[in-house]
């Protein structure tokens, strides 16, 4: 183990987790992924709404190809040799900027098509709510792109003697890029989807079926739109993914670079039976605290709590 | 240096631990996001490929070491991506959604013997991620990034053989792209196999496994002919 | 699903299968133009690739729309390498200029075969599932090797491996295509999906994956500005044609305000 190797996988760690978090905010400003399917329910539930459709396929597929893209165009910079141009920092942002276009340009094929594909529920098409989106999502999405790039490339020059991983650039953006995609999926967005999407309903319990498509429209002045989404999604799911994959990237080569090549699969066995563990003290936790689901509050208190708001308002 | 027809072993095993693993993996679909179904709230073959692609990197970095380093390094990368995947997700439930994780397949978790049903919410099919989904993810996730490390290791080392290939890096673009490919089509057989999600070993959709299997099996002995033609082992 | 549709599939097979082998094999006509010929072989075979999806998952695939995107991408990479790999085999040495055939050929078996498979041991009952999956794995492995074919100038598999392996592009390739292949219906999804703004956006995606392929081509001086110029253009006329379509189909086009008020508001 030497303290430059340390160094840099602590600076991947950092950069992953800049990244992650910029993966989910820019996932649920731009409703990607699966609470996408309330966000399309909701205009055959009569409930029409000003809110980006971006159906472009599953995150995993599409930040493989934002990452891809930028580690491609970053690596042939990088190789041109064109002075200052090639310089890696440089590469990358040039890298990361033309993976922006090609995600604006996807984002607005993806809402105008799903918008029209369900123009039998009169459901306008808003552009001036696509156009003020497509700031922030290539905002965020430049700011994912760079910090999954960079990491990348740390993971390709030689440290000290040989690099982490013996891979080309390119791959390892399409291979790192599908992974934030499924964590940024599987975590930040079930904020998105359980509650931004359904503030109006109590705290504590799943969505049951039958409000599935009820999707709050309407925020603190006028229509909800994306943007509201990641302001609220950027206080606890973003930040979190963003911790979950820059865990997952740091602890993937901490092991190695610090226990060695056999210590480190055991550290790696000895980590996941602390992770299993964890989860069992976050469930009885959850199971204690919360305690079973429990019945509808009494109508008598339910008059007493809308006497209560109307006076308030007052 | 492997002959053909072990070549052919390694990775139709490969594929098939691949696919066996995807069925152990809890999936609640595009529901689980919005807390109405058990498991996490993504789709089946993207978070299996998502755990595959962290165990080929860090495989990769291993190149170079005996097989059993390479493919338990594939199998303890994907198991971290799992792992910390589920945790915060499941922190996500419980501080986020306020949910309390559990089952709607069983009614005592099989490993804790929790009661499940009084705490899910009525109208849902269970959500969050209980003990025994988190632990037979992590049983997913071991055999698909072992199947992933191993099919990498073995291509990488009979690419230094192939006629086309001149460099180390080269050999290790070629075992990527195959040892992703097979990922793919494994799972999304695999994914096709339970019907889109699935709770994991305790589900009654777990008991498809056997055709599963199969099906996989056949897929990756085809693949693994086509690789041994990709690096002239014919 | 519509029975009838406005554009014939068979004759989207024949152009993709025609247009991308064609594109192929003029890759070495011109140091200028070939690859442009190339790439827009590619576009064929993507235009194929998204009919055939198209297809298959409007009768409800249960999974979702990408991942019979990118599994017939992986059939198709795996095939197609092993049809021009076909060619290093001595007995067939003299036959390199059928490497591209024996790519798709194998590709499509291989489609075929792991589709007989989903249907008979799997039990995924969906009809036109074993044509279409065979259609998209030869249109990924056509779509794969055209964009391969355009960096390296030439069909042989030893161009090919040090064009697109020692830089890592075709695992760039494996997820451009398949987004460009599997994002056209996807994007469009719903009840009044129609066809031919459908095909109209997967014009337009295969025209902006060139654009990247033109960018990549940079090393090879000043075809790769031919190809961005041309890419550029045609994404511009697809892109706009779209915009038309979809601002006909839509139920209204606002500037601005709320939407309508329905009975429930």
């Amino acid at each position: 183990m030497d303290p430059i190797t340390l160094g840099v996988v602590a600076l991947i760690g950092i950069a992953a987790t800049i990244g992650g978090a910029s993966e989910d905010i820019e996932s649920d400003i731009g409703s990607e992924s699966n609470p996408n399917s309330q966000v399309q329910l909701a205009p055959q539930m009569g409930h029409l709404h000003r809110m980006v459709n971006k159906a472009i396929s599953g995150e995993p597929v599409a930040y493989g190809v934002w990452c891809g893209i930028s580690c491609s165009v970053a690596y042939l910079v990088m190789t041109l040799n064109a002075g200052f141009l090639s310089l890696p920092i440089i590469a990358i942002a040039i890298g990361a900027t033309v993976a922006a276009l090609v995600h604006v340009i996807y984002t607005t094929t993806a809402h105008i098509g799903r918008i029209v594909g369900q123009a039998q529920f009169q459901q306008p098409l808003f552009y001036d709510l696509l156009i003020e989106c497509l700031g922030p999502i290539a905002g965020h999405g430049f700011i994912a792109t760079f910090c999954i790039t960079s990491f990348c490339y740390l993971m390709t020059i030689p440290l000290g003697g040989n690099p982490l991983v013996s891979f080309p650039l390119p791959v390892l953006g399409v291979v790192w890029g599908i992974t934030i995609g499924a964590i940024g999926s599987s975590t930040g967005d079930v904020h998105y989807g359980t509650e931004s999407e359904y503030q109006t309903y109590p705290f504590g319990g799943g969505t049951p079926v039958a409000i599935q498509g009820d999707i709050v429209t309407k925020e603190a002045c006028g229509a909800k739109n994306s943007i509201d989404v990641g302001n609220f999604c950027a206080k606890f799911g973003g930040p979190l993914t963003g911790v979950c994959f820059g865990l997952i990237v740091f602890f993937s080569f901490w092991i190695t670079v610090v226990f060695g090549v056999t210590g480190g699969i055991i550290a790696g066995a000895i980590i996941i039976l602390i992770l299993i563990y964890l989860n069992f003290r976050l469930e009885t936790f959850a199971r204690n605290v919360y305690g079973p689901y429990e019945e509808e509050a009494e109508p008598a208190e339910e008059a007493e709590i809308v006497e209560e708001a109307e006076k308030a308002g007052q | 240096m492997l002959d053909p027809i072990s070549l052919i072993i390694f990775i139709a095993v490969g594929g098939v631990l691949i696919g066996a693993g995807v069925h152990f993996i809890p999936v609640g679909g595009a529901p689980a996001a919005m807390a109405t179904a058990t498991g996490v709230g993504t789709g089946t073959a993207m978070l299996a490929a998502g755990a595959g692609m962290t165990g080929l990197v860090t495989a990769a970095s291993m190149t170079g070491q005996p097989m059993i380093l390479v493919v338990l390094a594939g199998a303890i990368g994907a198991m971290l991506m799992m792992g910390f995947t589920m945790l915060i997700a499941n922190y996500i439930y419980v501080y986020g959604c306020g949910v309390v994780p559990a089952s709607a397949k069983v009614d005592n978790d099989p490993i804790t013997g929790r009661n499940q049903e009084i705490y899910c919410t009525p109208g849902t099919e269970g959500h969050g991620i209980p003990t025994v989904c988190f632990v037979s993810g992590i049983i997913g996730s071991l055999m698909g990034g072992a199947g992933g490390g191993l099919i990498y290791y073995v291509v990488n080392n009979a690419a230094t053989n192939a006629s086309f290939i001149t460099t180390p890096i080269e050999a290790a673009a070629l075992a990527a792209i195959i040892a992703i490919s097979v990922y793919f089509i494994n799972s999304v057989i695999a994914s096709y196999n339970i019907g889109g999600t699935i709770e994991g070993f305790h589900d009654p959709k777990f008991k498809k496994i056997g055709r599963g299997f199969a099906a996989c099996l056949i897929a990756s002995i085809l693949c693994a002919i086509l690789c041994v033609l990709i690096l002239g082992g014919i | 699903m519509a029975e009838e549709n406005a554009v014939n599939s068979n004759a989207l097979l024949a152009v993709g299968i025609i247009g991308g082998l064609l594109g192929i094999y003029l890759v070495g006509i011109n140091s200028l133009i070939g690859p442009l010929l190339a790439c827009l072989g590619g576009i064929c075979a993507i235009v194929w690739g998204a009919n055939a999806i198209r297809t298959v998952a409007g009768y409800g695939l249960g999974t979702g729309v990408p991942s019979i995107g990118y599994m017939c991408l992986a059939i198709g990479i795996i095939g197609g390498l092993s049809g021009l790999a076909l060619t290093l085999v001595p007995a067939l040495s003299g036959f390199v200029m059928l490497g591209p055939v024996f790519a798709l050929i194998i590709a499509m078996v291989l489609g075929f075969i792991v589709a007989v498979v989903v249907k008979k041991i799997v039990g995924m009952k969906i009809p036109v599932l074993l044509r279409c999956t065979t259609e998209i794995a030869g249109a990924a492995a056509l779509s794969v090797i055209a964009f391969s074919v355009a960096l390296a100038g030439a069909y042989d598999i030893n161009s090919i491996s040090a064009a697109v392996l020692i830089p890592g592009y075709i695992v760039l390739f494996f997820i451009l295509n398949t987004m460009a292949i599997q994002e056209p219906f996807n994007a469009c999804l719903g009840p009044n999906e129609d066809q031919k703004r459908t095909l109209t956006l997967a014009v337009a995606n295969g025209f902006l994956a060139i654009c990247v392929v033109g960018l990549l081509l940079i090393p090879s001086g000043f075809v790769s500005l031919l190809v961005i110029i041309v890419g550029v253009i045609g994404w511009i006329c697809s892109y706009r044609k779209f915009l038309k379509m979809s601002n006909e189909a839509a139920a209204s086009v606002k500037w601005s305000g709320l939407w309508p008020k329905t009975e429930d508001q």
